[in-house]
């Protein structure tokens, strides 16, 4: 084996350990344990720099100096590594105060003696080097510092991952593997100084060393893994183009140009440096590209499929379809364990929890209230949370940096018991316009690994884009349910028909019952017109009555003074009785005439005349009950004025009613006129009609439209039933006639009756057509 | 002597009145109509008036309202062939002293007058 591998394994942990550093402080300056990692690193770079150097060197001058400039950073590196140790374990501030102390210490201590030949006396011929340093006493003290130190930090490890549970505990695995796997790797190097025939064979374990490192911090987050590596090959790879043009351009120029064709070296460089600054850019991009499409092939996709799935979720339709590609994409494409959606109830403005996948088992109606500290994190800080976050801020002391404002404060434990209780690991708010719509819930990666702030970013903007998706496919799906509810409706009518079917049936049924009712009331209102008609005629009976008995006792007394009276001395008093007697037997008769009981339903030819005269002393006998005598009545029915058909007593008693309600009318005004005229109805040649007017009071057009309602009064409480002019519309449609009225307040009113004239030819079926009569009223 | 104010548009029922209470020594005033009843009234402040609810041109009722007012000392026999309980109330309320249903013979109205006019 040549001389030249190890020196080149020194070269490439330089380059690493620049990388890696560089690109780590960049990312994280912020971080102390990264800025002590990154001198760590500097101090790697030191050595192996000067190790490299010492190696490649030609005379053992330059070897010896360059051996001393290594062992420089041999005291270094352990002092810079306990301290980034100390820092990413957050060793007890005291503690590392101490320790850094002790190793400023011995590093000042040591160095003034670095280039003493007590470090190192000289160098020798050793196995396959030609220049290999003779330790002094002071190296095996700075060695031995070295060794310290690095089992103490091995130590610290150890115990701090003890301490730690998960992915903590995990990360300091790593971080203990890679200071094994460096401790060992760097330990090669030393073994010939105390003439141990082992060649540094591992040097480039400290390479190793640096990515476990630099994968176990980043695995905390701070950067993922593969773009690290990505970066570092990148980096590694200009460098070594730089390196290599440089040593071409010194090879072929100065041996050969120098040589051949006598041209200064000076040109060499200049020729280099021309030759790095026109290839840096297109190398750069031929590297990136390189390890993009062939190396992170994976992380390629993945990118771009969350892009991809931004872009297609807008234009899914259905709610459900995209709730179920959102989990779906996510645990499939991202290896997530389990994820599921926190929607926002449109009501309650709490949260439940839809869509899991993956989860063990199902929660039933999981509901997350609107002030729960997760969602006011959310809401307020619209950025996506971890439990390493939640774990960041609550050792802050439950606080929030935020620049240029006050500090944040959150119920950080609050928020990690509502996480756990979710199985989540991270949650990725989805707002639209201002308002928290949704959360993704998602469960730990399949590999173990933590969310990185890129992979929250890139969830952070799908999230964005589902909200819009899901905005979408909701007043989609209301508008798909909006269709369903005018189904439903046509449903609803449909069967709205069907039941208003049989409603119309029912209504016959009930029409027909009603029949029976009316022909009830019609009975009663019979009753009540003979209730008062035997008011009236008790009166009319009584006068006489008392006057009869006078008479009597009269007589009585006048034969008491006188027992010898003559009859025909008290002939007078008997002539006055027979008078009254004579009345009574009028008064009785003219009832038992209109009491008569006709057939029922059984019309008859009638004179309209006389129906009006025989109304008429029943008329009289109510108005004089009533008060209100000295009324003008004129009949004014014409000779020529035909037959008509119909019952006499229930034409009686509409007429009975009109007169009443006339009466009335005009109580109290001057010169009372009730003038009746019939005539063959003008529009309707088989029809008489009867204007009945009076001049009383009149009435409004309101009372006009509901003057015939069933139980409609104008009267006082009492005084009026309501039934007449109900019953008279009724009697006069039963009739197959009409009755309206027309009236003017202050002048007047006149109803309106047509009655049908009497034919000889429909004589026989009367009864028939009567019955038809009655049902046409009745529908 | 003590005055009778007869009111009633029965006339067969007057005339009896009249000529019964006439011979038992009592100056007898007769009306036909309110009107002419109340007028009467007022002229004469009767002892005692014997008054029918029914009349044509006013309620007898008012006519007694009016007797309250002008002849308040008038005792009153109020009468009427109408079965109507509130009217009969309402006479009662208005301050009748004797109430008599028709048809009723002079024998009950010599013993109602007699007691009213002791």
């Amino acid at each position: 084996m040549d001389i030249a591998f190890f020196a080149y394994t020194a070269l490439a942990n330089m380059v690493t350990s620049i990388a890696l550093g560089t690109i780590l402080l960049l990312y994280y300056y912020r971080s102390a344990a990264i800025r002590r990692f990154f001198f760590f690193c500097l101090s790697i770079a030191y050595a192996s720099t000067f190790y490299f150097l010492w190696l490649k060197t030609e005379t053992a001058e330059a070897a010896l100096y360059f051996a001393r400039h290594f062992t420089i950073g041999m005291v270094l590196i352990p002092a810079t590594y306990i301290a980034f140790v100390m820092a990413f374990l957050k060793i007890p501030a005291r503690t590392e105060k101490i320790v850094n102390s002790v190793n400023l210490a011995v590093v000042i201590l040591y160095l003034p003696f670095s280039f003493h030949p007590m470090v190192i006396q000289s160098v020798e011929s050793k196995m396959l080097f030609p220049f290999w340093p003779e330790p002094g006493l002071l190296f095996h003290f700075g060695f031995s510092y070295f060794l310290m130190t690095t089992v103490y930090a091995h130590y610290l490890l150890w115990t701090g991952m003890q301490k730690e549970q998960g992915i903590r505990r995990r990360q300091i695995r790593y971080v203990l593997a890679g200071t094994v796997i460096g401790f060992v790797g760097g330990v090669t190097n030393f073994l010939l100084w105390y003439d141990i025939p082992v060649l540094p064979y591992f040097n480039l374990c400290i390479s190793l060393f640096l990515l476990s490192i630099a994968y176990a911090v980043i695995r905390f987050r701070l950067l993922d893994i593969e773009i690290i590596l990505r970066k570092t090959l990148v980096f590694a790879g200009l460098v070594s183009f730089v390196f290599a043009i440089f040593a071409a351009a010194t090879f072929i120029i100065r041996e050969i140009l120098n040589i051949y064709l006598g041209i200064s070296p000076i040109w060499s460089y200049i020729i280099s440096i021309f030759l790095i600054v026109v290839g840096f850019d297109p190398i750069r991009n031929l590297l990136v590209d390189i390890t993009d499409k062939h190396l992170f092939q994976k992380k390629y996709d993945y990118q771009k499929l969350l892009k991809d799935a931004s872009k297609g979720i807008s234009r899914i339709e259905s709610l459900q379809h995209l709730f179920a590609l959102v989990t779906h994409f996510i645990t499939m494409r991202m290896r997530v364990v389990s994820a599921a959606i926190l929607t926002k109830q449109k009501d309650s403005g709490r949260f439940s929890l839809e869509f899991q996948r993956g989860y063990p088992k199902k929660y039933l109606a999981y509901y997350v209230a609107a002030n729960d500290p997760l969602i006011q994190y959310l809401s307020t800080e619209k950025e996506a949370i971890d439990l390493e976050k939640i774990r960041e801020y609550m050792e802050a002391g439950g606080k929030k940096k935020v620049k240029g404002e006050k500090p944040h404060e959150y119920d950080f434990a609050g928020i990690r018991r509502q996480m756990e209780a979710l199985e989540s690991v991270c949650c990725v708010p989805s707002f639209l316009g201002h308002e928290l719509k949704n959360v993704l819930v998602l469960g730990p990666k399949k590999s173990g690994d933590v969310y990185t702030s890129e992979d929250m970013n890139v969830l952070f903007t799908l999230a964005q884009e589902s909200a819009i998706a899901i905005e979408n496919a909701r007043l989609y799906d209301e508008a798909l349910s909006r269709t369903q509810e005018l189904e439903n409706i046509n449903i609803a009518l449909e069967s709205a028909k069907g039941k208003l079917t049989q409603a119309l049936n029912e209504t016959e049924a009930a029409n027909k019952q009603l029949q029976d009712t009316q022909a009830q009331l019609i009975h009663e209102q019979k009753m009540a017109t003979l209730g008062r008609l035997a008011a009236s005629v008790g009166h009319e009976v009584n006068n006489p009555l008392t006057i009869l008995s006078m008479n009597v006792s009269r007589a009585i007394l006048k034969f008491r003074k006188n027992p010898d009276l003559k009859v025909s001395e008290i002939l007078e008093v008997f002539q006055k009785m027979e008078q009254n007697i004579s009345r009574i037997k009028a008064v009785v008769n003219t009832l038992t005439g209109l009491l008569k009981k006709s057939e029922k339903g059984k019309f008859e030819p009638l004179s309209l005349k006389l129906i009006l005269e025989e109304t008429l002393p029943l008329v009289q006998f109510q108005t004089y009950l009533d008060n209100l005598t000295g009324t003008e009545v004129e009949f004014n029915v014409p000779g020529n004025v035909p037959l008509i058909r119909g019952d006499l007593e229930r034409l009686q008693e509409v007429f009975l009613n009109l007169f009443i309600n006339a009466y009335h009318a005009m109580a109290g005004r001057r010169n009372p006129r009730i003038e009746v005229k019939a005539e063959v109805d003008p529009n309707q040649p088989r029809m008489v009609a009867i204007h009945f007017t009076d001049n009383g009071q009149g009435m409004s057009e309101e009372t006009q439209k509901r003057i015939f309602n069933y139980g409609f009064t104008t009267k006082p409480p009492g005084k009026g039933s309501g039934l007449g002019l109900y019953m008279c519309k009724y009697i006069i449609e039963l009739h197959g006639g009409e009755i309206n009225v027309r009236s003017n307040p202050g002048v007047g009113t006149t109803f309106t009756l047509t009655l049908p004239i009497y034919e000889e030819a429909s004589f026989g079926n009367l009864s028939a057509q009567s019955n038809v009569n009655v049902r046409d009223v009745a529908q | 002597m003590k005055k009778i104010l007869i009111v009633d548009d029965e006339l067969g029922i007057v005339e009896e009145v009249r000529d019964f209470l006439s011979e038992e020594g009592f100056e007898v005033i007769t009306a036909d109509t309110g009107k002419e009843g109340v007028d009467k009234l007022g002229q004469t402040k009767p002892d005692l008036m014997i008054l029918d609810i029914k009349l044509p041109d006013m309620s007898g009722i008012d006519v007694l309202k009016v007797c309250k007012r002008v002849a308040p000392q008038t005792k009153i026999i109020v009468n009427t062939g109408y079965v109507d309980q509130k009217i009969i109330d309402e006479a009662e309320s208005v301050g009748r002293d004797v109430f008599l249903q028709k048809p009723f013979d002079l024998e009950r109205l010599k013993t109602e007058v007699d007691r009213l006019l002791k």
